[in-house]
């Protein structure tokens, strides 16, 4: 039962990331969409905490659903540093 | 000696009149002769200032360097050689050549038949303590005897008018002056006071004969009180404790106008001291002598008994608490935090600091936090207010704060509000606004609110631009748009000082942002929009005020950067009367940002990347610090639900009333393993806490706050911390125990530090605070008595930068289900959770939070005013009293979060700002339906406006 509680914490917590991600990657609409996804890695890069960027990470390796096409790349250059 | 350094009871000068514009800049062109001494002013100087310039005091009841002369009292008669009478000093200019005379054997004789005739109609027993300045002028013009027996027609024996819970009203000690209706009238801007009838009827009436005080459109902002000359107006306080005998300066704890107060402290018979009452200090470089209800008389709660006074500790937070010594529970705290961390990882704990703590306080919190922590797990209340004016004015101007000094205001033509309610939120300073508009400045308030300053006495907005919630950045573009479409952009000053701004111009030229294309988004009507924009765009000084009407969007930082590129496309920058300024929350959320509060930077807002940076504290601190940003609150919120955060030190702040989706907040502090809360009372959040540990009211603080405009200011204490500790010392104890050597013997040692290591801060010392005031940063070697205005010559970055801003629709949006939008405020009695408000006697103008809607949208529902009605969100559900509203937009509704028993924020969404999180407060999808039928039960309520106990919150999905 804890163990149920705790991924299902973990899934709340993985999908704000999602949306924090996608609403940071709408904001640069007049971009060419790889020079948006620059911009949203340098944004996460700059201000969010390691951790959460980790949390992103293991969600793009497992699949990255939910995540818009501009915030799946950006999470893809985070990887690549 | 300066006014600082005087013993016993703190006076001003009062040199009767106001300066002239001439004196300000040096005039004294102007020499005559008072009572044989030579004086120079400048023209327009009244002989009554010019006397008391020369040193010579005049008598005067009705006059002072506040106001305009009147000429009522006739106690200030002077003779002028050569001249006819004896013209009332305050009344006459000042000419070249003149020669008065303030003393003469006919001056002597007129003043004492004036006094003898106002103490004919007064009572004799008012003059204890040398309050009444009517009885202290007898005395001096020698007035012993009254020959005008009381025995005729009097107004003595009148009814004493208690109604206001801070002073009292008594008609018989009044001398007609009108000094309070003409303070209420030119310093507060309220015209609630009036002299009614004539002749010997006149009677000094706040509103109509009918009111009272309370009754009445009065603020409460005291201001009448501390013009009156007599004991006619007086705080009650000082009829309770008598006359105090002596004053420290100190600031404001409230919002983030920063006033100077003297609080004035008198001692009673077994010898305890007592403050006696808070007096605003007219060399105040913030409210210059102003004030309103919460500063004034609202500080009572620094004695309430409900205060914390010891530490506190329990195992399980369902237990009662056990009240415990500091040797205890310091070595405990240190203790858990470093189990957590051998257990879950450095990152595993963290902290708040507070924004209504002092700068030191919030220095040693983050130092705490990055120093001893070994992380960077440290967020500020600053979170949920302001992040996205740090974010968006960084970006375009290159540093994070407001551009002008309060005073930019007095010489501004257009003045253009945004998403701020300054008459409830930054009263004083809204009084001052409110002056600048009776001088002729052009309004525009873009609000879906009619606020009060929308239409008040003597102030209309020349455009309200009534904004469906949300759309703010398509309503900036708009007015950006009109500027570079209509040939309005400051072509010069965009040439020299900005940069990207052909890319930008193209952007924003597209007929997607016209007025006409987005007035379907935002509901403004595009003539207006228009109209307003020109107005603006073509004014010589335009200037820009927001609040949190900007900011707590999902859009707040572009938004903020849409201002900022709107007053740099029309040169409204670097100069007195312009700019872009953010009204504060809080009392130091400008002091708590700028101490390096965020996880991301270090104090001055420099990146916790920065190798250069870094080093300086690493120096500094002798440890090695972490290269990247730490977690914001809600990322601690997930984190902790989630399992991988398990502690938190949280300082001053109720996240678990204040922060968005509380039912996520509290189940995240649920989920702790080890929660520690310090402030002054138990609140929301300590429910959640396993140690509760008392903090210093501000009248117990010793330290600085910084206000919106970016100025330091002095906080002293009048009496030792009440709980044994400055909250700075409580954080260098711990982080002693945690093995972190950290220690001060004085706060000014902490701001020692912080201009050591900060260049913003490189000239500030208490020394210098104490010698000259106040100073606003930057404050360094090229501005030794700091900046009143930001980006004079070049913008902190270097050029400024216009950055294209995209609206991008909220995600929160109107349904079938939840068809309102809620919209969150303040109102002016009360202050952010009520922690402090709700424990004085200003609950005597808000009781409850209510819902206001328009008449529309609750006849709909079928709900009147007083109903109790039931306020859903897809996040949680609460109950609140319903109050219909003309200035409620149809379709929106709006209410308070100042008594947890609202719960206003069960509603509000985990929605927020897309680059710094801040909560989208000001849009909540929102059902509003009847509690009960309308029973004749529920119709009494209402009409008694009374809500039943046990009808607060309720949970619900």
């Amino acid at each position: 039962m804890a163990d149920t509680v705790t991924e299902a914490a973990r899934q709340a917590h993985l999908q704000s990331y999602v949306r924090y991600a996608n609403e940071v990657a709408v904001q640069f609409p007049r971009l060419s969409d790889d020079d948006a996804a620059v911009a949203v890695a340098a944004h996460i890069r700059r201000y969010w905490d390691p951790s959460i960027r980790a949390d992103l990470q293991e969600h793009l390796d497992a699949g990255g659903a939910d995540l818009l096409p501009i915030a799946l790349a950006a999470a893809r250059l985070l990887h690549s540093g | 000696m300066t006014l600082l350094e005087q013993p016993g009871l703190l006076t001003e000068p009062d040199l009767g009149t106001p300066p002239t514009p001439g004196e300000a800049a040096g005039d004294t062109s102007v020499e005559l002769t008072v009572d044989g001494v030579s004086v120079a002013v400048a023209p327009g100087t009244s002989v009554l200032r010019a006397a008391a310039l020369a040193g010579i005091d005049v008598p005067k009841l009705c006059s002072t360097d506040r106001l305009d002369a009147f000429g009522s009292c006739r106690m200030c008669l002077v003779e002028v050689e050569g001249g006819k009478g004896t013209p009332a000093s305050c009344t006459t200019p000042a000419a070249s050549g003149m020669v008065v005379r303030t003393r003469s054997p006919k001056l002597d004789r007129l003043r004492q038949g004036v006094v003898e005739l106002y103490l004919s109609d007064h009572p004799a027993d008012c003059a204890g303590d040398g309050r009444c300045e009517l009885h202290s002028m007898a005395e001096r013009v020698g007035v012993t005897d009254v020959r005008y027996t009381r025995g005729g027609e009097n107004h003595l024996h009148e009814t004493v008018d208690h109604s206001n819970p801070y002073f009292d009203y008594d008609p018989e000690k009044c001398i007609l002056c009108s000094l309070c209706v003409r303070a209420c009238d030119d310093i507060q801007g309220t015209f609630a006071l009036t002299i009614q009838g004539r002749g010997f009827d006149s009677r000094m009436s706040a509103g109509t004969a009918a009111d009272d005080f309370l009754s009445s459109e009065c603020v409460s902002c005291g201001a009448c009180v501390q013009a009156c000359p007599t004991d006619a107006l007086l705080e009650r306080s000082v009829v309770e404790l008598g006359m105090p005998t002596r004053s420290v300066l100190t600031t404001c704890a409230y919002c983030g106008v920063g006033c100077t107060f003297k609080a004035e402290l008198g001692t009673d018979a077994d010898g305890e001291e007592h403050l006696v009452r808070m007096v605003p200090y007219k060399e105040g470089g913030a409210n210059e002598g102003h004030s309103c209800v919460k500063g004034r008389f609202a500080y009572g709660y620094a004695a309430h008994p409900d205060r914390v006074l010891k530490p506190r500790m329990r195992d399980n937070i369902a237990d009662p608490w056990r009240e415990v010594e500091w040797d205890e529970v310091i070595p405990f705290v240190a203790r858990r935090l470093r189990e957590i961390q051998a257990q879950h990882g450095l990152g595993s704990i963290g902290a708040i600091a507070s924004s209504r703590c002092t700068d030191e306080e919030v220095f040693v919190m983050q130092k705490l936090v990055r120093a001893a922590f070994g992380n960077n797990n440290i967020d500020t209340c600053a979170r949920v207010c302001h992040a996205p004016t740090g974010y968006g004015l960084s970006q375009t101007f290159g540093t994070s704060a407001g551009t002008q000094d309060f005073a930019s205001v007095d010489e501004t033509d257009v003045i253009l509000v945004i998403g701020a309610n300054p008459t409830d939120a930054h009263p004083v300073f809204a009084s001052r606004m409110k002056r600048r508009l009776r001088q002729g400045a052009k309004l525009i308030v873009v609000d879906p609110r009619r606020t009060d300053l929308v239409r008040s006495p003597h102030v209309r907005a020349d455009y309200h631009l009534p904004v469906r919630p949300g759309t703010n950045v398509a309503v900036v573009n708009a007015f950006s748009h009109v500027v570079v479409t209509e040939g309005l952009v400051d072509e010069d000053f965009v040439a020299r000082r900005c940069e990207g701004f052909a890319d930008w111009a193209a952007f924003i030229a597209e007929p997607e942002h016209s007025p006409e294309a987005v007035e379907e988004i935002t509901g403004i009507p595009a003539a207006d929009l228009r109209a307003a924009a020109r107005l603006y765009a073509t004014a010589p000084r335009s200037i820009i005020y927001y609040g949190l009407g900007v900011t707590e969007h999902s859009q707040g930082s572009t938004m903020v950067m849409g201002m900022a590129n709107l007053a740099m496309a029309t040169g409204n920058i670097g100069r007195p009367g312009v700019g872009v300024n953010p009204l504060r929350g809080q009392n130091n959320v400008q002091g708590s940002c700028d101490m390096g509060s965020f996880p991301h930077e270090y104090p001055g807002y420099r990146h916790v990347g920065g190798d250069e940076v870094r080093g300086i504290y690493e120096r500094a601190w002798g440890v090695p610090l972490l290269e990247e940003p730490g977690l914001r609150i809600p990322n601690m919120f997930d984190a902790a639900v989630d399992g991988t955060y398990r502690a938190m030190f949280i300082q001053g702040e109720d996240v678990a009333q204040s922060d968005p989706n509380l039912n996520h907040v509290r189940a995240a502090l649920g989920s702790l393993d080890f929660l520690v809360v310090q402030d002054l009372f138990e609140n929301e959040t300590s429910k959640f806490a396993h140690v509760l540990l008392p903090g210093t009211s501000f009248l117990e603080k010793d330290g600085t706050f910084i206000n919106s405009e970016r100025r330091i200011n002095r906080v002293r204490p009048i009496m030792e911390p009440r709980c044994g500790k400055q909250e700075w010392e409580v954080t260098c104890e711990l982080a002693q125990a945690m093995g972190y050597p950290m220690h001060y013997d004085q706060a000014s040692q902490i701001m020692d530090e912080i201009a050591m290591t900060t260049p913003t801060f490189a000239g500030v010392s208490f020394d210098l605070l104490d010698r000259v005031g106040s100073v606003q940063w930057p404050c360094n070697e090229s501005a030794p008595l700091g900046t009143p205005v930001m980006h004079m010559e070049e913008f902190v970055r270097g050029k400024g930068r216009f950055v294209e801003t995209t609206y991008v629709p909220t995600l929160e949006r109107t349904t079938r289900r939840f068809p309102l939008i809620l919209t969150t405020g303040r109102i002016l009695s009360q202050y952010n959770v009520g922690a402090q408000t709700r424990r004085t006697d200003n609950v005597s103008w808000h009781e409850r939070d209510l819902l206001e809607l328009h008449p529309h949208d609750a006849e709909d529902r079928g709900i009147r005013d007083g109903d109790l009605v039931t306020l859903t969100s897809r996040v949680g559900t609460t109950t609140v009293q319903a109050k219909v509203a003309e200035r409620m937009p149809v379709g929106v509704c709006y209410t308070t979060f100042h008594h947890p028993e609202t719960g206003a924020n069960v509603i509000t969404t985990e929605l927020s700002d897309w680059a710094t999180n801040c909560p989208e407060y000001k849009v909540t999808a929102v059902q509003v339906e009847l509690t009960h039928p309308h029973t004749a039960g529920n119709v009494a309520v209402a009409e008694a406006g009374h809500v039943p106990a046990g009808s607060g919150v309720g949970v619900g999905g």
